[in-house]
């Protein structure tokens, strides 16, 4: 019996159904903006010389993406938190120091994403977030994986504990966790390519990215099914038994579809078939991140029954929540209208 | 307890949490306060034409938007990683009480960062009234992100009428809430002042400097004078444990003296600032006056941090993060008995029994030494390094086994920062033993 601590005996703060409807939209948010620079950056590295166009766009788009991606970040990692301490803990906690040093990492990775956007070194600086965020991400996957496998926490724990406290230096080196990984990179790809269809019809007065943009997008989208499909067929079969037949269809056939949206568009580049493909990519990333979701809860399902833990009902600060979001949302939408028009009034002809 | 125990030698794991949050609180206060400071200097500069001034100011919100931007978020994130990873119980019970009020922060973050950028990019593009709205929403979200968190920290050193069963509101509306708010706000105008002094000493025109430093030196002056009430509210609500501590621990008092010394310079620094202008200020001068600033921030949080012992979360969690509810379990049952993690450790790796766990007293001698230095892993090792900080071995070089063994059992009076022993009678004679070996240079 692998040491599982027991639910936090404060109980959770509303029934788990709203949280985890909270933590896949979390995580769907994040997924959208960490797309961008998991597979943009590569892409804007690659192409600087046949495509620096699109290179330019990219790069000009990643402290951006940047912010709001780790922000985002935030949601699924308290809800996370809320559901499953009992698991994320001990799992971030055998790899301590790996897991606390994303913070030095990432602090370098989003300066050096930041120096290229300036200008300065442009290609080095993006090379070296490149190769940061990517560990970065084997990271997260890593600790996701380890997260929802209590039973590998023993031999892990027993190599690493010094008078049974533990050194921190261990890396759960995982398949699980590449394929995991991969998975995502697929997927990013895909976001990657809608993102700069999208950019292409939306910046009608740029022949050069239209020119550059348009035959890359249906590439992008068939390296990402590649990669996808991959990792999907290696990982897919290990969670078939705890995902239902439906979910597998949905996550599985949303990427071909979103592949085939990117040759429609391809053939007809309209801003009308880019806003398809983007809902598309859309699909294939919610789709995906509720099914990770449910993989999780049926694999922690073993060892908690979240039914059985007891609910606070801290609905005043739900309300607080809600209040705040209306106002928020009410407030950005004056922002991002202000921000648009002065954008439009400033565009050369 | 039944967490596994990040050890982190000579440093102690919970004592990474200062490193990442004392620069988190510089740059972090410097994103509220300066915030006001920018969207005020902008308001003024448009109001009056003032071109060179807006022309500065633009160059200011790049330094802002970008060190706010990567280095506050990065490190605030950060600060959940480190709690995460060393005080898993107490995080776990931040997040079960406050979730929806750190999820409300989340959205004024979006907001933040949302006006942060408007303000910054579209410069010169924006009307000068939108520009001044943009500057105002940014310094209201950014302010209302310090009061989300200052409501959850100051709860974890004065939980006031909280009970496990109250709400939100309570735990959040706490007895240091107020205070603290005050001092953070007064602190974030403070700290905002000296980091844009130093920017103001660097890259603006001697003329502009004259204007501007009166200007800003308004604002923090009033942040003194808030931190005054918000400080003389701070003590008179501390709970009794923590002005023991304060009295008590060398570190806290130097701290406090510190933070008055460090607080009482900035002050006189504004009031010059104020009435003699800024033409007089110079890079190392400005930067001195930031250091010194930090020291006031650095040390405040030390004092903060400190005198919270032996709880994590007043009345709720000690240190090595046990809950006070339990504590007579433990006592009873012992600590081993509710520590997965050290059972795996006892049982798998030093092959002891199920028997044996229960007493550890009776195993011979080497044995029990190394039970007791689990038990000195999961009981002590989240605020004594060995060696280093806190250090238990030069702490009890000088001690017989006597005074060791009797320091153990009352170990509340030893130290009132100290938590009670929170095992059985057995678990601690395999403690002692384990520290008498220490003495000797270690198992
Ligand atoms: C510090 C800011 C960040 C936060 C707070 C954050 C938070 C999270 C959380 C909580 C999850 C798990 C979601 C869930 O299972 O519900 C996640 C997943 C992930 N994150 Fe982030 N993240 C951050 C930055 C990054 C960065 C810089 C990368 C680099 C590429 C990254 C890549 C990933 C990947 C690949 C996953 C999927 C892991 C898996 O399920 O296999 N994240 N992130």
């Amino acid at each position: 019996m692998p040491p599982v601590p027991g639910p936090d005996p404060l109980g959770m703060p509303i029934p788990v159904g709203y949280l985890f409807v909270l933590k896949v939209f979390g995580f769907f948010l994040h997924a959208v903006f960490m797309n961008l620079w998991l597979a943009g950056l590569p892409v804007a590295v690659i192409l600087a010389r046949s495509h620096p166009r699109v290179s330019d766009r990219l790069i000009a788009a990643m402290p951006f993406a940047m912010a709001f991606g780790i922000n985002a970040g935030i949601v699924p990692l308290l809800f996370l938190q809320t559901l499953y301490p009992q698991f994320f803990y001990p799992a971030t906690i055998l790899q301590a120091w790996f897991w606390f040093l994303i913070i030095p990492l990432l602090l370098i990775a989003y300066t050096a994403v930041y120096a290229a956007a300036f200008g300065r070194w442009r290609i080095l600086s993006s090379l070296v977030a490149v190769i940061l965020l990517t560990w970065i991400g084997f990271q997260f996957s890593a600790a996701m994986a380890l997260t929802a496998r209590p039973d590998r926490w023993p031999a892990l724990f027993q190599n690493a504990a010094p008078a049974g406290g533990v050194h921190g230096w261990t890396l759960a080196l995982d398949p699980e966790a590449l394929l995991r990984l991969g998975l995502m990179a697929g997927m990013a790809f895909g976001t990657v390519g809608a993102f700069l269809a999208l950019l292409a019809e939306l910046s009608r007065d740029d022949s050069r990215l239209q020119e550059q943009a348009r035959p890359l997008v249906p590439i992008l989208f068939t390296i990402g099914l590649g990669i996808f499909g991959l990792a999907g067929s290696l990982y897919a079969p290990t969670v078939a038994d705890r995902l239902p037949q439906i979910l597998q269809l949905l996550a599985g056939a949303s990427m071909p579809i979103a592949w085939a949206a990117a040759w429609l568009y391809r053939a007809q580049p309209r801003p009308a078939t880019a806003i398809v493909l983007t809902i598309l990519q859309g699909g294939v990333l919610l789709s995906n991140a509720i099914a990770r979701q449910v993989v999780q809860a049926a694999e922690l399902g073993q060892w908690v029954d979240l039914g059985k833990i007891p609910v606070r009902g801290e609905w005043g600060s739900v309300f607080l929540f809600l209040v705040t979001l209306l106002i928020g949302i009410a407030t950005l939408a004056w922002i991002f209208k202000t921000v648009w028009a002065r954008v439009r009034e400033v565009r050369p002809g | 307890m039944e967490f596994p125990v990040w050890v982190v030698p000579f440093l102690t794991a919970p004592m990474l949490i200062p490193l990442v949050a004392i620069p988190h609180v510089i740059v972090a206060q410097f994103a509220v306060g300066g915030g006001f400071l920018l969207a005020d200097g902008v308001t003024w500069a448009y109001r009056h034409g003032r071109a060179d001034a807006l022309d500065y100011l633009r160059d200011l919100a790049r330094f802002f938007v970008l060190l706010t931007i990567v280095f506050g978020a990065i490190t605030g994130v950060g600060i959940w990683w480190t709690i995460g990873l060393t005080a898993p119980e107490s995080t776990s019970a931040l997040i079960h009480v406050f979730v929806f009020g750190w999820a409300t922060e989340w959205v004024v973050f979006v907001i933040e960062i949302v006006s942060a950028f408007a303000f910054y990019y579209l410069w010169g593009r924006l009307r000068p009234r939108e520009h001044i709205a943009m500057g105002w929403i940014y310094a209201a979200s950014a302010w209302l992100s310090l009061v989300l968190i200052t409501g959850i920290t100051a709860f974890m050193l004065t939980t006031g009428r909280w009970t496990p069963e109250a709400n939100f509101f309570v735990a959040f509306f706490n007895p240091s809430f107020l205070p603290q708010t005050l001092i953070r706000t007064g602190g974030s105008l403070a700290i905002a002042a000296l980091w844009i002094g130093v920017h103001l000493s660097l890259r603006a025109p001697e003329a502009l400097r004259d204007e501007l430093v009166p200007r800003i030196s308004r604002w923090a002056v009033v942040g003194m004078l808030l931190i005054l009430i918000g400080g003389i509210g701070f003590f008179s609500v501390l709970p009794d444990h923590a002005r023991l501590n304060i009295i008590r621990a060398p570190l806290l008092l130097i701290m406090t003296a510190l933070n008055f010394g460090a607080t009482l310079i900035a002050l006189a620094a504004f009031g010059l600032g104020y009435l003699r202008g800024g033409r007089w200020i110079n890079p190392p001068e400005a930067l001195l006056m930031l250091l010194i600033g930090a020291v006031a921030i650095t040390s405040g949080e030390f004092l903060r941090e400190g005198a919270r012992k032996p709880y994590r979360i007043e009345r709720y969690i000690f240190s090595p993060g046990v809950r006070m509810a339990e504590a007579a379990t433990l006592q009873r049952d012992g600590l081993i008995a509710h520590s997965p993690w050290l059972q795996l450790h006892l049982r798998e790796n030093l092959g002891l029994t199920e028997e044996a766990l229960r007493d550890p007293a009776r195993l011979p001698e080497p044995q029990k030494v190394q039970v007791g230095e689990a038990l000195y892993t999961y009981h002590c090792s989240s605020c004594h390094a060995l060696d280093g900080y806190n250090g238990l071995r030069p702490l009890i070089q000088p001690w017989t086994p006597e005074m060791i063994a009797d320091a153990i059992r009352h170990l509340h009076r030893t130290n009132p920062a100290m938590p009670p022993w929170l095992g059985n009678e057995s678990e601690r004679e395999a403690l002692i033993a384990y520290l008498i070996t220490l003495q000797k240079g270690g198992p």
